[in-house]
């Protein structure tokens, strides 16, 4: 039975708390803060294609258009679009490596070409992700997310060193540098005060830029830029905008949309839980509304000439730290975001921003999202399966970075598998995770035979199978509940002098139970039988056993043929 | 079924533990329905250490509830889990009897 959410004590404003305006807009600017940190992403795809600073800042505004309205566009509740939770976006880590590439050999106008067409397959995706839960247990999604983390590490960490391209040559202070932004960063989080850790990377982006500018390693063209910006301007958005398309990308970009969706699906969760402290499963409906304002955002960020959104698991953390998630953030955020977008100046800090700096950003960036993903796939108990879908496929991931030139050879399609260790890592572990899937399911069935005590005998058959199948205690408690029930109104109408035949079926995301009895049928009510003027009556209280059996499933069908019925229960898991 | 049994003050608390089904309810009812005719009008149920609760068990609640009404008594129970919440709370039965957190509540309400 799904109840409804349950405010946690912990939370200052739920979301579905109103606010007050100030309160939305002082929470609005610190997400908008923590959805700035993938605006260095946007800036370094710019810089991959060209050496314009304004090309580059418009790529930069624009994706801040984008991500604002794909805020605004997520926290909407109605409708078929939104999932009604605080779940800012922002240029999104998971097309990175994808945008880099098509950045490279096309230009600007392939990456919105293809991000295009990953946005629209993501939107498709939002259609069908309910009947996708087998292909992405959290394992598959945990190996993803922490390889995102770990794509970033190449771009991270030449950055900090001072390596760009054009300037191959890293100079010790320009490392000295950026090691200290980052142990700037790692220190305001770990030692600072509730201010400063909400703030870590803005704090340590300024120390960068002061650093940087107290050594003088930062070249006089980047000031004269600084100098020059402007308070307010429109940015450039492109209505058409020039695309191009490259069939060699599709894969790469799929993959991208793949781990957007399966990110977004992770970060929606985790503002479900957050709001609700019985949660135990996803809710699917607003998931699946919610991936498809991810996928809104994708394409608008596309047609306007932006880079890939992606919902953001730092906000989350900015939601949970205050204790205020109400959705109302998310609009203000959403709209402070777009405009700021058009004040030159903002951008510029992102785009400006010395390699060194932003090196240390994407560095702390990683080390979260690298942690995120092992958490997702330790959140369940290992077996041999799991072992070799996560460990393959990190390995399989990683060899496109260590061994590149194993993969340089590769027919262009099969090369572009492995065009990035995030698209060889995703595709190996859905693959493995799909092969490993042969034999998962459980079967056991048992006779409730006439002369023996039945709700002892169901009690032990689930709590049996439910530990060798490693079910959820909860699930097994719920399916308990239907079976002694059960058990009871066989008694009342007589069904206890014929045998009962009860199959379980098991596999890692539902519980099915057929119940094969004859005599007469058992009423499944939707509404409860109301207990203030019940008697002693068979017939009410086999009704209060219907209702009670239907409640504890999460769907109970009925079918009958000449005198034998067959209840099925199903519990999702 | 095990049942434990203290007084606080005029009040009988009486706390049963496993489950309350078709298989414990006879035994349940005639314990609680004796001490009641023993002259314990004020009883609370401490439901702390029921695992689960069916129709039957339902059934029980609501005749000793009528059956201390009746004597001008009361009937208030407490600490349910989340299981037996649910229940309480899907059949209505949370809005026909006292429901309470804690003993403690329980006894500072009744």
């Amino acid at each position: 039975m799904r109840k409804p959410a349950r405010r946690p004590s912990n939370l200052i404003a739920s979301v579905d708390d109103p606010i007050s305006l100030p309160m939305a807009v002082g929470m609005g600017v610190q997400h908008c803060f923590a959805m700035s940190s993938g605006l260095v992403l946007a800036a370094l795809i710019a810089y991959a294609a060209t050496d314009s600073v304004d090309v580059a800042s418009n790529l930069v505004r624009v994706s801040m258009i984008a991500a604002g309205l794909g805020t605004i566009l997520q926290s909407l509740k109605r409708g078929p679009v939104g999932s009604g939770y605080l779940c800012p976006n922002l240029p999104g880590p998971t097309f990175y490596p994808a945008s880099l590439l098509a950045a490279q050999t096309g230009g600007l106008s392939l990456v919105f070409g293809m991000t295009l067409l990953a946005g629209l397959f993501q939107a498709l995706l939002s259609r069908i992700i309910h009947r996708l839960r087998a292909l992405l247990p959290p394992e598959v999604t945990g190996v993803i997310v922490a390889m995102v983390g770990i794509s970033l590490i190449g771009p991270g960490i030449s950055s900090i060193a001072g390596i760009a391209p054009g300037d191959t040559q890293s100079t010790a202070l320009e490392t000295f540098a950026g090691v200290s932004t980052l142990l700037v960063m790692f220190g305001l989080s770990v030692w600072g005060t509730p201010f400063m850790r909400l703030y870590c990377v803005l704090i340590g982006v300024a120390f960068g830029y002061a650093l940087e500018f107290g050594l003088q390693i930062v070249p006089n063209a980047v000031v004269d830029e600084f100098r020059d910006s402007g308070l307010f301007s429109v940015p450039d958005i492109g209505l058409p905008v020039a695309m191009s398309f490259d069939a060699t990308l599709i894969l790469p970009f799929l993959i991208a949309g793949i781990a957007s969706t399966v990110k977004a699906v992770g970060d929606l969760s985790t503002a479900q839980k957050i709001n609700d402290e019985d949660w135990v499963a996803p809710e699917m409906r607003s998931i699946r509304k919610g991936v498809l304002a991810d996928a809104l955002a994708v394409i608008s960020s596309a047609v306007m000439g932006g880079m890939g959104q992606a919902t953001s698991s730092s906000n989350l953390g900015v939601a949970l730290a205050t204790g205020v998630t109400s959705r109302w953030i998310g609009f203000s955020a959403g709209a402070i975001f777009i405009l700021a977008a058009f004040v030159p100046a903002l951008a510029h800090v992102f785009v400006l921003m010395p390699g060194p700096v932003k090196g240390a950003v994407l560095v702390f960036v990683a080390c979260f999202m690298i942690v995120s993903g092992m958490q997702l796939v330790m959140s369940r108990l290992m077996d041999t399966r799991k072992i070799f879908v996560v460990g393959a496929s990190i390995i399989a991931g990683l060899s496109v970075d260590i061994l590149p030139s194993l993969y340089a050879d590769l027919d262009p399609t099969l090369g572009s598998l492995a065009a990035s260790s995030l698209s060889l890592a995703t595709v190996t572990a859905i693959g493995l995770n799909l092969i490993f899937r042969i034999g998962v399911k459980r079967r056991a069935d048992f006779v409730l035979e006439p002369d023996e005590d039945r709700e002892a005998a169901v009690v032990k058959f689930l709590h049996d199978k439910g530990a060798l199948w490693g079910a959820r205690r909860d699930i097994i408690q719920h399916a308990t509940t239907a079976l002694v029930e059960f058990v009871e109104a066989s008694a009342r109408t007589g069904s206890l002098t014929e045998d009962i035949r009860i199959d379980a079926h098991f596999d890692q995301f539902r519980l099915d139970i057929f119940i094969h009895y004859t005599g007469p049928a058992l009423p499944l009510p939707e509404a409860a039988p109301s207990l203030a003027d019940m008697d002693d009556e068979a017939d009410q209280m086999q009704r209060l056993s219907g209702f009670l059996i239907r409640s504890a499933a999460t769907k109970a069908e009925a079918t009958r043929r000449d005198n034998q019925n067959t209840l099925h229960l199903l519990f999702e898991h | 079924m095990k049942l434990f049994e203290m007084t606080q003050g005029e009040f009988l608390v009486l706390r049963p533990a496993g489950q309350l089904t078709s298989a414990t309810s006879a035994e349940f009812e005639k314990e609680v329905r004796s001490r009641i005719e023993a002259g314990n009008r004020r009883v609370v149920l401490d439901l702390a250490d029921l695992d689960y609760i069916s129709s039957a068990g339902l059934r029980v609640l609501l005749v000793l509830a009528k059956l201390l009404k009746r004597d001008n008594g009361t009937l208030a129970v407490c600490a349910m889990n989340e299981t037996v919440t649910q229940v309480f709370e899907v059949t209505g039965l949370s809005s026909i009897l006292a429901t309470h957190q804690t003993l403690n509540e329980a006894i500072a309400a009744e």
